[in-house]
């Protein structure tokens, strides 16, 4: 029994070992028989003198924290049985502050008892165990389970909520084929693939995966990530990675993508009925302008032979004069819808076409056709579109005119065309100091026939604007404009895609 | 010059026009223009017969498109390929602005493509063209 410390410290002098305590830094104590001897790092500790803690029945009463059950009584136990192992207890310290104390028992008629502060060990530990509590709660949660697979040794450990997710328990063979034999058969030898593939890149795993769980044989949606571990030679050697059940996004999803392609086809449809009538409507407009071209002729030549005929009666001259003036009228209209429903029935041409120069022949054509007019026209260079050059040209052609006419009453009449680069869009506009317009009615400028100005003050067919504007829009543009009474008027298109 | 000659010989023209009041409006034009002589036809093919029959050949063709059995198109197709037609002066009379028409008739190389009604003024002016004034 000489290795028994309890019988051990018996051959010692009580005063020795007094001495011993009171000299060791650890804080530490002696109970003999009832009464308590503290050495200075164990009052330190308790914050208590060895006054005022001078009995074993004090020391239990005001140091240490109740437990469930006797402490006297645990401690005659452990008396008895020789201090087996140390023991952990709360105390209260004379600040009133809690601490965790170990405490290391030996000896028999003296006990000595060495006082270890495990405080901080204890909270470090507590910490430990709440976030490892945390982790499997939220990997709960969110249906998140973690693994870490041993590439050398073939072998994957799984946290309790990844064999939930893979409907495995414990007893599955956790290694790379079995792995492969959850996921769903079609995706199995593409997963086969895709690891090959990052394991040679030393990739991230990032995938959506369909598997056949085992416990039920059910299809489910998981998404996994994992990241490679690699040795000192940076060749991986494991894998640690997480696993979540996704199926219920990805029916959303399927669902979304269903609902959305049914909108699609739902608009497609739409859009192809809206275009065929607008078509059917093209064409109505052009078959009956073409037929009433015909009758409209017939009158214009009897009225013009009348007014000859009756050269000799004021009246009925005029009245024939005014027949003829109505018939030119009635075919001009009948004329511009022919044109317009032609613009939407013919076939674009695109190709380059370049406006500058288009814009500039236009402009110079109108002042040699208006010597007595003096517009200042400024054309930036260099402007290109993809585009039908037919239709640009006719375009131009009626923006510019335009231009050109309500600016008749500015001496000092500018034009400017030009091109803005918003955003990567390209936006022409063609801009003037002429008269201007009202901005209320601005919705109105693009109906065929809607006039902003008096009838006789600026000559024109009324569907200058409406022209542009379909032909804009044959090329998937948009077109707006900007004007102020008195101010002049800027004109800007866009022409889709294609430019 | 051809009055130093004499007597102007009377220009000669075909009109192939199938609506009666086009008829009167185009013949009212040509006779105020001062040409007498004009014979009516009323479809493509009257056309084509007459211009290969007895009759004297016309001086000037005027060629409404739109005519029955065989329409202006076809006439003005035919009447190129023919070698003793080949060279006629035609002109098209229409109350439609079809471009497609345009150029059919321009590469059948005619005189010009006139949009109804005809007029004396015009008439005049196509006789200047073909030298017949």
């Amino acid at each position: 029994m000489k290795g028994d410390p309890n019988t051990y410290y018996s051959h010692l002098s009580k005063e020795l070992l007094l001495a011993l305590v009171a000299k060791l830094p650890t804080a530490a104590f002696v109970i003999d028989d009832e009464r308590i001897y503290c050495n200075h790092a164990a009052e330190k500790l308790t914050g208590y003198s060895n006054n005022e803690v001078a009995t074993f029945t004090e020391w239990l009463q005001k140091i240490m924290e109740p437990v469930h059950g006797s402490l006297r009584e645990l401690y005659e136990q452990d008396k008895a049985a020789g201090f087996p192992s140390p023991r952990d207890f709360l105390i209260t310290c004379r600040d009133g502050s809690h601490r965790t104390v170990e405490f290391t028992a030996a000896g028999r008629d003296q006990v000595y008892c060495v006082m270890h502060d495990v405080t901080e060990r204890t909270r470090a530990q507590q910490k430990l165990k709440d976030s490892e509590a945390l982790l499997r709660e939220a990997q709960r949660v969110g249906n998140m389970g973690v693994f870490d697979y041993d590439i050398a040794a073939d072998c994957w450990t799984s946290s309790r909520e990844m064999d939930t997710i893979f409907g495995i328990d414990a007893s599955y063979p956790k290694t790379f084929s079995s792995w492969l034999d959850i996921i769903h058969p079609e995706s199995r030898d593409e997963m086969a693939e895709y690891f090959k593939v990052i394991l040679a890149a030393v990739r991230w795993f990032d995938m959506e995966y369909r598997i056949i769980r085992p416990c039920d044989g059910l299809e489910r949606w998981v998404y996994g990530t994992g990241e490679f571990i690699c040795d000192a030679a940076g060749s991986p050697i494991r894998m640690i990675g997480t696993i979540q059940d996704v199926t219920d996004r990805k029916a959303a999803e399927a669902e979304t993508t269903a609902l959305n392609q049914h909108l699609e086809e739902l608009v497609a449809e739409r859009t192809a009925s809206l275009e065929k009538s607008n078509a059917e409507l093209a064409g109505f407009s052009y078959a009956i302008s073409h037929e009433l071209r015909a009758p409209i002729t017939r009158i214009q030549g009897f009225s013009a032979i009348l007014g000859e005929v009756c050269k000799g009666s004021d009246e009925t001259a005029f009245m024939a004069s005014r027949i003829e003036h109505a018939s030119r009228e009635l075919q001009a209209v009948v004329d511009s819808i022919l044109m317009l429903s032609r613009l939407s029935l013919m076939e674009l041409s695109l190709q380059t076409v370049d406006l500058s120069g288009m814009a500039a022949r236009k402009l110079e054509k109108l002042l040699a056709e208006n010597p007595e007019r003096t517009v200042e026209a400024v054309v930036m260079p260099g402007i290109e579109a993809v585009a039908d050059p037919g239709l640009m040209n006719l375009c131009l052609d009626n923006l510019l005119g335009n231009a050109f006419k309500y600016t008749s009453q500015n001496p000092a009449a500018r034009i400017e065309f030009g091109l803005l680069d918003t955003a990567g869009k390209k936006v022409y506009f063609v801009r003037d100091n002429g008269a201007g317009f009202d901005m209320t009615y601005a919705e109105k400028l693009y109906a065929p026939f809607q006039r902003l100005h008096q009838h006789g003050e600026f000559p024109g067919s009324g569907i200058g604007l409406a022209t542009v504007k379909r032909i804009i829009n044959r090329h998937g543009g948009e077109v707006w404009a900007e004007a102020w009474v008195g101010q002049g008027a800027t004109f800007y298109f866009t022409l889709g895609g294609g430019s | 010059m051809a009055e130093s000659r004499g007597r102007k010989a009377p220009v000669r023209v075909l009109l192939a026009e199938d609506n009666a009041d086009d008829e009167f409006l185009a013949i009212w034009a040509l006779k105020h223009a001062g040409i007498e002589a004009i014979a009516v036809v009323r479809d493509g093919s009257e056309v084509l017969d007459r211009l290969s029959g007895p009759e004297p050949f016309p001086d000037l063709l005027v060629l409404d498109l739109c005519l029955p059995k065989i329409d202006g198109r076809e006439v003005l197709r035919r009447v190129r390929e023919d070698s003793r037609t080949r060279k006629l002066p035609i002109v098209i009379l229409t109350s439609s602005e079809d471009s497609g028409d345009k150029e059919i008739c321009r590469r059948h190389g005619i005189i010009d493509f006139i949009s109804k009604p005809l007029t004396a003024d015009m008439v005049k002016e196509l006789l200047s063209r073909i030298g017949r004034s």
